[in-house]
């Protein structure tokens, strides 16, 4: 366990993660929701977070988002930091720079889509090993990330049984019935709707999805105590997020950056310099 | 061996056993990743405590305070409406449904259309001012209201603000959007029954 990595191991989690990063940011640009592409949102809702507040005290989501020079400038490094992270072993400053640009992105982006997402927490958090050079550190901190990955399933688990929202029977229905209001009413001949609308009638087979879903989240304790079913985890995270998007229409593919932390790095470098 | 089994024989296999359960416990504990940091690396064992107080405590409040952070998963309660409101939005007179969104686009647009429309049910007073109150008085309070709360100011820029930003994606004839809402209740099969007409929200003619 913790085995110091070397920084050629580094590289080559390196350039799956930034390249990862490029990707997901490549979508957000698509989808038009990058700084210069808010174009200078209005409503704003930073909640009760205090790290949202201290952001908004010292106007940096304003200024990123309202100012044509810095939305630009940082859109621009939004690719070119992972890029040159990617590259260049000698990262750990871009890693840093890089995670901070994330952070802002985060809270800027959640503060006027009026709502805190966590989709991005897993480029956020992974982003945070690079930091370090080759050695302990580096592999204390990665493995830290993977701990936070397991935390992030089993709190859910957890936070269903102390609410009672799993033995509430109309829970799922409910959670159903708010969720695609919008898309039965606009898309009423879907199939999704159809769906979604057989599951709204039947409580009870909607619940069946909630007791799945809360399985898989708490078969997720298991990944603190060993490493062994890691690939298993790997297949469970991907059903669960598959489950997520036909049931909640919800696409959380940024999430999946954090299937890296799950994969065998051992063997994908031994194949890499095999092929080297 | 016959002593130990003896009276005062249990008394030492109690503290055997006692002495046992504590090294296999150091053992186990010798195991753990944090152990395992904390020999090695002690600022970082300082850190990764640091947070996970800071998590435990943010926990226990109910409250998310980035970076820690609450993974509920639709884990509050949840129970069924009588109606549920759906959005109209229209550009140059033309439908705009939200799967003709991209999904972080979506967001934005659906999710400041309720807000808007809350605010306009409040007369745009901002529920956070309670919460303002409550954590700051004097010149700081003020200060912090002129940059984390919406007010009746943002009405006609945030109208301008949803052209333009569902605009911006599409070769439109005439700059006109209308947003309306409606009223819906769910039948027992799931489907839906639209309880009234169209309320228009806003009607913005671009200049």
């Amino acid at each position: 366990m913790s085995e110091p990595v070397t920084q050629a191991q580094i590289d080559i989690r390196a350039r799956y993660f930034y390249l990862g990063c490029v990707l997901i940011f490549a979508v957000r640009f698509v989808s038009s929701t990058l700084f210069s592409q808010l174009s200078q949102p209005v409503l704003i809702d930073p909640g009760i977070d205090n790290t949202y507040w201290l952001f908004h005290w010292l106007g940096i989501p304003h200024t990123v988002t309202h100012s044509v020079l810095w939305s630009a400038v940082l859109d621009i490094l939004i690719f070119l930091l992972p890029i040159m992270a990617s590259l260049i072993p000698g990262r750990r400053i871009v890693a840093f720079l890089f995670t901070v640009l994330v952070s802002i992105y985060q809270i800027t982006y959640s503060t006027y889509a009026i709502h805190h997402y966590h989709s991005l927490l897993g480029v956020l958090f992974l982003s945070v090993p690079f930091w370090f050079g080759s050695g302990q550190r580096f592999t204390f901190v990665w493995e830290a990330a993977r701990y936070y990955f397991f935390f992030i399933f089993s709190s859910a688990a957890l936070w269903k049984l102390s609410s009672g929202a799993l033995w509430e029977p109309s829970q799922m229905q409910a959670i159903l019935m708010s969720q695609h209001a919008q898309t039965i009413y606009e898309y009423p001949d879907s199939m999704l709707t159809h769906f979604h609308s057989y599951l709204i009638a039947h409580a009870d087979i909607a619940r069946l999805f909630l007791l799945a879903g809360f399985a898989i989240q708490l078969s997720f304790f298991g990944g603190f105590f060993t490493k062994k079913f890691d690939r298993l985890y790997l297949a469970l995270f991907v059903a669960f997020f598959i489950m997520n998007y036909f049931l909640m229409n919800i696409i959380s593919f940024e999430l999946f950056i954090f299937c890296l932390v799950l994969l065998d790095w051992d063997k994908i470098a031994h194949q890499t310099t095999k092929r080297a | 061996m016959t002593k130990i089994v003896g009276l005062s024989g249990k008394k030492n296999l109690h503290q055997i056993m006692y002495v046992c359960s504590i090294l296999s416990q150091s053992l186990m504990l010798r195991k753990t990743f944090l152990y395992q940091v904390f020999e090695k690396d002690k600022t970082l064992f300082a850190v990764f405590m640091l947070l996970i107080i800071g998590q435990v405590f943010f926990t226990y409040k109910h409250v998310e305070n980035t970076p820690f952070f609450h993974f509920g998963m639709y884990s509050a309660m949840h129970h069924p409406h009588q109606t549920y409101t759906v959005y109209n939005i229209a550009v140059s007179e033309n439908p705009v449904r939200s799967l003709d969104f991209h999904d972080s686009q979506r967001e934005m647009v659906y999710n400041t259309i309720a807000t808007y429309d809350g605010l306009k049910q409040l007369g745009f007073k901002d529920s956070l001012d309670k919460v303002i109150s409550k954590r700051l008085s004097g010149h700081r309070a003020e200060y912090a209201r002129s940059v984390l709360l919406n007010n009746a100011k943002m009405d006609t820029p945030y109208q301008k603000w949803l052209f333009q930003y569902i605009a911006d994606m599409r070769m439109i004839k005439t700059p006109l959007l209308e947003v309306s809402k409606q009223h819906v209740s769910y039948n027992p099969d799931g489907s839906l029954t639209v309880n009234d007409t169209a309320q228009t929200l806003f009607k913005l003619r671009y200049e």
